[in-house]
């Protein structure tokens, strides 16, 4: 590893001023990602500016409305194992029990995870679906960004140099809701082939109020496939779902790598996002039909 | 990995030719490719930069041009090295130039790249993917350079 100046601020602002006083200085988290990426020398930071010394980034609160607030430095295992979000929100449970190893998610956190921007992580399909919006502070301002206008290419987000990522805020979801994420791997540790993150809201009458869907893996960034949206306002069937499925298809370009193909990628794209869809319909009580 | 792309330019083939062999010229239309410096007959330095999310690459690069038949075929060679990444880049690259009808020139480049070191372990796909993008880029940036470019010069 290369020399760098290490730095332990107690508040976000003092936490942004040293990102902007450094050529290339990066933010550390749980360093899951990160220190790989250093200890493989492929990054030569300045400066690193742990995170962890600040107070109040790793809480998890339900607010009166339902709306939940994750704090960036919440870890994994915390998102997977939080009694509120495996009632509320299975399917970020789900997507954290998913990622890595058990190790890996004692020490990796959602906000690291999020801004190291890898198009295959486990996180973004979910919080894509359940239309999740994060709080960025910078040293002048702060501003929220809703998850689908974060990604910009392999890696890259929106984050201005002096941005720091502080907390994810994720709508209410009506009761009843079902959700899911769906893991295309080849062993349970391994990055993900394909993630899809999938949310269906009911109404009394079991016409669909809101869907949400996420894909992971099948483009640079994760995409926010908006034809779910046509599913609401009527009863899901399988035809609507197969609709879907196929803009979910048009708009995946994969890579192709030692995992998979592209062609299999994209093949299994339209595979899991049904299966994704019923999955999440039948989470919210209702056995889709095929009419 | 290979990377190849075709185009047509309404430019005489002439033209093309001589951009070609205009180093700086044609240097400029490389994305990341900087500083380009003769190097002997037929040779050059280059610098070129690449960046994938948190990771830049920073190579130093020689260019020798191994065959030409004028004005239709030109093959190259590319080695380069960047010492912070203890990683090395090899690319063979051939250019073939086809007169369509006056004044209008297919322009096609087939490129074979290897990345070795610390860099090469680095997700292949994403590289690439990367690597299509600059081709697009540099099939984008030499149309536009040589059509909005006097018929003179």
């Amino acid at each position: 590893m290369e020399n760098f100046e290490y730095f332990e601020p107690k508040t976000v602002q003092e936490a942004c001023t040293l990102l902007t006083q450094s050529e290339n200085g990066k933010v550390l988290a749980g360093g899951a990602s990160l220190v790989v990426l250093l200890k493989n020398k492929l990054i030569f930071p300045d400066r690193l500016i742990n995170l962890k010394t600040i107070e109040g980034l790793n809480r998890i609160e339900l607010n009166p409305q339902g709306e939940l607030s994750i704090g960036a430095l919440c870890r994994h295992r915390d998102i997977e194992s939080s009694p509120v979000i495996q009632e509320r929100f299975e399917i970020l449970a789900e997507a954290a029990s998913k990622i890595s190893s058990p190790p890996i998610r004692n020490m990796g956190t959602i906000g690291g995870g999020i801004c190291h921007a890898d198009p295959s992580a486990d996180f973004p399909p979910a919080l894509i679906a359940l239309e999740a919006r994060l709080k960025v502070s910078g040293s002048k301002r702060s501003r929220t960004i809703p998850i689908h206008e974060f990604f910009t290419d392999y890696y890259e987000t929106v984050l201005e140099p002096d941005e720091i990522l502080t907390e994810i805020l994720i709508p209410p979801l009506p009761s009843p809701s079902g959700g899911v994420y769906l893991k295309l791997d080849k062993t349970t540790n391994s990055v993900a082939i394909l993630g899809i993150g999938a949310v269906i809201s009911l109404d009394k009458k079991e016409n669909c109020t809101f869907a949400g869907l996420g894909v992971g893996g099948a483009a640079p960034t994760p995409l926010a496939i908006k034809e779910v949206s046509s599913l609401a306002g009527k009863p899901v069937d399988i035809h609507s779902i197969e609709a879907v499925a196929s803009a979910a298809v048009k708009q995946s370009h994969p890579i192709s790598n030692v995992h998979a193909s592209e062609d299999y990628r994209r093949e299994m794209v339209g595979v899991l996002v049904k299966r994704a869809l019923k999955q999440a319909l039948e989470r919210a009580g209702k056995k889709v039909t095929s009419s | 990995m290979i990377i190849e792309e075709k185009f047509v330019v309404n430019v005489p083939v002439d033209r093309v030719w001589g951009f070609l062999l205009d180093a700086e010229s044609l240097a400029s239309c490389v994305p990341g490719c900087e500083h380009v410096e003769p190097a002997g007959e037929n040779s050059y330095m280059a610098h070129m930069k690449a960046r994938i999310g948190p990771i830049s690459a920073n190579f130093k690069i020689r260019i020798d041009i191994s065959e030409m038949d004028p004005p239709s075929y030109l093959k190259s060679t590319m080695r380069g090295e960047d010492s912070m990444m203890a990683s090395n880049l090899n690319a063979s690259n051939v250019i073939d130039l086809r007169s369509l009808e006056p004044g209008k020139t297919e322009i096609c480049y087939r490129s074979e790249v290897t990345v070795l070191g610390r860099l090469g372990k680095f997700g292949e796909g994403i590289m690439k993917r990367k690597a299509r993008d600059v081709g697009e880029e540099f099939a984008r940036s030499v149309k536009e350079r040589l059509e909005r470019a006097p018929s003179g010069s």
